[in-house]
């Protein structure tokens, strides 16, 4: 407001001076692009306001997910105690060891699903901010989502399996 | 802690697959191209180039195509590009494979493929996955589905057809049939037909399978089929209805004769259920009325049911890996 004031009268002065009318327009020119130097500055630093706000938010939710893998990977590691605990234990028990492994590895699976999730939504906020430090751990993803082996124990599979087997053997000889 | 990564491959001669026990799943087309000279190398920035990335770029590269009737071809470039293509595919499926981890795979090849064809498999890949086991691609497709009693297999790629009868144990070579009547024999005849009626038009082998894999059918009525070809570089519509339907049929009736002669071959007791049980797989399932042409061509021996399997692309990708996962220890050690 005081910059268009100052813009009028200074106008209107230099206007009704008949001796300096270049002089003006210089004045004038200079006055128009201070007043739009300024508002650019504004501006600049408005975007980087909102761009620290959002790296701000991007890390605490990071922070986050970080956390709850860790809570998961330790879930982890207590099912598989109890699946060796499972085996180690006598056969006196009423409950059938094979359905009780089967409900942990069901369990275990469920998990790798959430860690994969968790990763993958990890990943995706690790592309769209590229200024943030991501710190990941040291065990390569791999480890975690790799399904483990599950032998059968059909003997109709087996006897498949016997024959395939001896088949490549044969086949390297 | 080094990890066992477990891998299924299917090595097709158009398009390989691999499923990864990590969960991925890629599929890429099985060529490698090298620039034709030093500013297309330079241009790439790479020695070779794969899959469909090559096939955009094909004017500036040679392409190789390493597998011909489901197997390699015998010279040295083609093994070189088959070593790639696998060494390309496990790259991508596994990127955070450390040098302690180990990778146990099951490659699939046509039915009756040779000792030699086998052999050339493993050397090939013997440097980079530690435990190779062969398999029959129509075998795969029955473990996927677990289809094991009774019921006749047929996959159709693109090199060949796998036919094969499962009752109960492992198929001996009587119970399968190899044909090299499969997808690229289609994109030939189909070729020839277009070009015999339209003697101008511009076709390239892309464009072919395009059509073929977009508006292939044999079934008795389908709505008009016409393409869009380019004659001296105008583009103009063509009816190929009737041709295409011509085409698709000389490459699936060979495959209703080998179905026959399975059916016909085996126990009497079991023909019924094996003419009641048939499962199409691979990218030929994807011809529109095949079930029912196939039922059709049963009629005589007392009719048919055929289904195509959902997932045509993975199916005998998928089986080769659940093998690896159930196959035990102790028998992996014998390799």
């Amino acid at each position: 407001m005081v910059e268009q004031g100052l813009i009028k009268m200074g106008g209107a002065k230099l206007l009704n001076t008949a001796l300096l009318p270049n002089f003006a327009i210089l004045i004038m020119g200079g006055i128009i692009a201070w007043q739009f130097f300024k508002s650019q500055k504004e501006r600049t630093r408005m975007a980087a306001r909102e761009e620290k706000e959002t790296l701000a938010t991007l890390k605490t939710g990071i922070d986050v997910l970080m956390t709850e893998q860790r809570e998961i990977s330790a879930q982890m590691a207590q099912l598989q105690e109890k699946l060796l605990a499972f085996q180690n234990t006598e056969s006196g028990t009423a409950i059938s060891l094979q359905t009780g492994i089967d409900m942990l590895k069901t369990e275990q699976r469920d998990i790798l699903i959430q860690i994969i999730r968790l990763q993958e939504k990890h990943l995706a906020l690790q592309k769209t901010n590229s200024e943030s430090k991501i710190s990941t751990m040291n065990t390569p993803r791999n480890a975690f989502m790799n399904k483990a082996s599950n032998p059968t124990k059909e003997p109709a599979k087996l006897a498949m399996f016997q024959r395939l087997i001896d088949d490549n053997v044969k086949l390297r000889q | 802690m080094s990890n066992i990564f477990y891998v299924g491959i299917d090595l097709g001669t158009s398009r390989s697959c691999i499923a990864t026990s990590t969960g991925k799943r890629i599929s890429t087309r099985t060529c490698v191209g090298y620039p034709k000279d030093v500013i297309s190398r330079k241009r790439f920035g790479k020695d070779y180039l794969f899959g469909d990335e090559a096939l955009d770029n094909r004017l500036a590269l040679e392409i190789v195509w390493p597998l011909a009737d489901g197997v390699i071809r015998e010279d040295e470039s083609s093994l070189k590009a088959t070593e790639l293509v696998l060494k390309h595919l496990i790259a991508q499926a596994i990127p955070d494979k450390q040098e302690t981890d180990k990778i146990y795979a099951a490659i699939g090849v046509p039915a009756q493929a040779g000792i030699k064809n086998k052999k050339a498999i493993v050397e090939v890949a013997k440097d980079f996955i530690d435990k190779i086991l062969i398999v029959s691609e129509a075998f795969t497709v029955a473990y996927s589905i677990d289809r094991f009693d009774e019921c006749l297999i047929v996959d159709i790629g693109a090199g060949t057809s796998d036919l094969c009868r499962m009752h109960g144990a492992m198929p001996e070579p009587d119970d399968q049939i190899t044909l090299d009547i499969a997808g690229n024999f289609l994109d030939d005849v189909l070729t020839k037909a277009i070009l015999e009626k339209f003697p101008d038009v511009q076709l390239t082998p892309q464009i072919v399978r395009r059509i073929k894999e977009k508006h292939g059918y044999v079934s008795d009525s389908s709505d008009l089929v016409k393409v869009t070809l380019n004659k001296k570089g105008v583009p103009a519509e063509y009816d190929i209805t009737d041709i295409l339907r011509e085409c698709c049929l000389k490459l699936t009736n060979p495959i209703s004769k080998a179905i026959q002669e399975l059916v016909g071959t085996f126990d009497p007791d079991f023909q019924e259920r094996l003419r009641n049980n048939i499962v199409i797989a691979g990218g030929g399932s994807r011809l529109k009325g095949l079930e029912a042409a196939v039922e059709k061509s049963l009629l005589e021996y007392g009719g048919g049911d055929a289904i195509c399997v959902q997932d045509a692309e993975y199916c005998g990708t998928e089986g080769a890996l659940k093998m690896c996962i159930e196959m035990p220890d102790e028998y992996w050690e014998n390799i």
